[in-house]
């Protein structure tokens, strides 16, 4: 049979264990500062790069297919876990040289719909980015997989569309959520200004 | 007459729900609804309510189906009723519905599935959550830790925590668990800062807490004895920290759990075998005496002719 045990034992163990989680709590506050600077630096510096953490370990469990999107009337993406380009109309003929930058906005994307994928040590986003007259028209998380949930960065499409840049806020509490989210956004751009540039100089 | 029976009935209903309310499962139910209505102002009612209810239902019906199965005693599926809720707080509100009825289903399903005669062997909502990660690709939020809400609202997790393990007596289990995961986590931030410094915060801490006071100290997997708590609390914390570093993302403390439900089992198992061999004991010694006495006698008789 379970005793109770004294209740000075339980306050003076539970002190204990406080004390143990305020240690970790303050010897972590740097890296967690560094993350909030990264993120505040980001949003006021748009043509700064944002390298994510990222491991080769991909993910062996079934993907979720969810639709998060930016734009009033979301489109069907297809659930890719690998980098797809599908153009659904003719790309726009520019006269300005084609953008080597990702943060670049108008007139540098060809118009179509690009899919691409980040990683994290968490798992991975899959997005998929719409491009029309040369910007981001709507963003979606088409795919991820089951180490995070995908609620707690359902608001940076949104944040993607608005600023038309890959670079948005690190979301608190899902930081490598965040990363994969960038750098899948930022290789779908990379895709669309590929387009661009191959359609000018073709 | 009619109203004399009435309310002789009235006042035994409200007798058996005092009853009811007084025994831990019944304690910890007003716990659970708190916990709903606060987190549901943050998921939102429309997505919590038809959320909740599938869970509960999958479990509760499998519950009554079994028992009517079994032919056994009817009794209130109250534990079906708790595990549905909390592998309600543990998916996404935004899980769909067929899904989060079958990780009900499950749930109650592997307490009759992983069963001695006389215990289950692991926590039937820790593990059907653990599945559904393969099966149905679900996707965990733990709002019901109520994560989405200012710092503040985890005293209600802590409150109505505390209140449910002094209630079982489980303190030894939920803080030997707590220390080490969090020295443990303190230590892992000299090695990877950024992932210690996520998991020592919103919404990993929440998660931590509750799964602790909810989830670990359930008591048919928890042990009694206090040696035994703090044994398993220290294993449960090494082994879901353990898990964590090598990706097993968000199942971490699910993981954790199971691994001390093991380890709990087994004790228990070489329990029953030393009480087993120490019943049998004096019998196989009056056994033993009796072939000794028949030789001797024998021999005596030899000995004789």
């Amino acid at each position: 049979m379970a005793k109770q045990s004294p209740k000075r034992l339980i306050a003076l163990s539970a002190s204990a264990v406080a004390t143990i989680y305020l240690a970790g709590l303050v010897s972590t506050r740097s890296a967690a500062d560094s993350v909030s600077v990264t993120s505040v630096s980001a949003a006021a510096n748009p043509s700064a790069a944002v390298t994510p953490t990222t491991t080769a370990a991909a993910s062996s469990t079934p993907a979720l297919a969810v639709l998060v999107g930016a734009s009033a009337t979301p489109t069907q993406a297809p659930a890719s876990a690998t980098p797809t380009t599908t153009p659904t109309t003719a790309p726009t003929t520019v006269s300005t040289p084609a953008a080597t930058s990702v943060t670049r906005t108008s007139s540098s994307y060809a118009d179509g719909t690009y899919s691409a994928t980040g990683t994290s040590r968490f798992g991975n986003v899959t997005v998929s980015v719409i491009t029309a007259a040369g910007k981001i028209s709507n963003v979606q998380i088409t795919q991820v997989t089951t180490k995070f949930p995908v609620s707690r960065i359902a608001s940076l499409p949104a944040q993607v569309t608005q600023n038309q840049t890959a670079n948005v806020n690190v979301v608190t509490g899902a930081t490598y959520s965040s990363q994969a989210f960038k750098q899948a956004v930022q290789q779908a751009l990379s895709q669309a200004l590929a387009a661009n540039s191959s359609a000018a100089n073709g | 007459m009619n109203v004399v029976v009435n309310e002789t009935s009235n006042s035994g209903v409200l007798r058996r729900v005092r009853q009811f309310l007084r025994t831990p499962k019944g304690s910890l139910l007003p716990i659970f609804l708190a916990l709903f209505g606060l987190g549901s102002s943050a998921a939102g009612l429309s997505a919590a309510v038809p959320h909740m209810a599938a869970a509960v239902v999958g479990a509760v019906v499998t519950e009554v189906a079994i028992a009517t199965f079994e032919r056994s005693a009817r009794t209130w599926p109250t534990s079906a009723l708790l595990s549905g809720m909390i592998v309600a707080f543990v998916l996404g509100p935004t899980t769909p519905w067929a899904v989060t009825a079958a990780v009900g289903v499950l749930a109650t399903l592997s307490k009759h599935v992983f069963t001695t005669q006389r215990w289950h062997v692991f926590n039937p909502a820790a593990l059907a959550l653990l599945v559904s990660v393969p099966l149905f690709a679900t996707g965990q939020t733990w709002w019901g830790a109520l994560p989405d809400l200012s710092w503040p609202f985890i005293l209600v997790v802590l409150a109505g925590g505390a209140f449910i393990v002094d209630r079982i007596k489980k303190f030894p289990l939920v803080l030997s668990y707590l220390g080490v995961s969090f020295a443990l986590l303190t230590a892992l931030g000299r090695v990877d800062p950024l992932t210690a410094a996520e998991l020592l915060r919103t919404p990993f801490v929440q998660a931590t807490l509750f799964f602790a006071v909810f989830m670990l100290t359930d008591p048919p997997t928890a042990p009694s004895r206090t040696a035994d708590q703090l044994c398993i609390g220290v294993l449960v914390a090494v082994a879901s920290v353990a898990a964590e570093i090598l990706g097993a993302g968000q199942s971490y403390l699910l993981i954790g759990l199971l691994v001390g439900n093991v380890a709990f089992a087994v004790r228990r198992w070489m329990n029953q075998q030393v009480r087993a061999f120490g019943q049998a004991l004096p019998q196989r010694v009056v056994e033993l005496g009796h072939v000794e006495h028949q030789r001797q006698q024998a021999r005596d008789a030899q000995f004789l002719s």
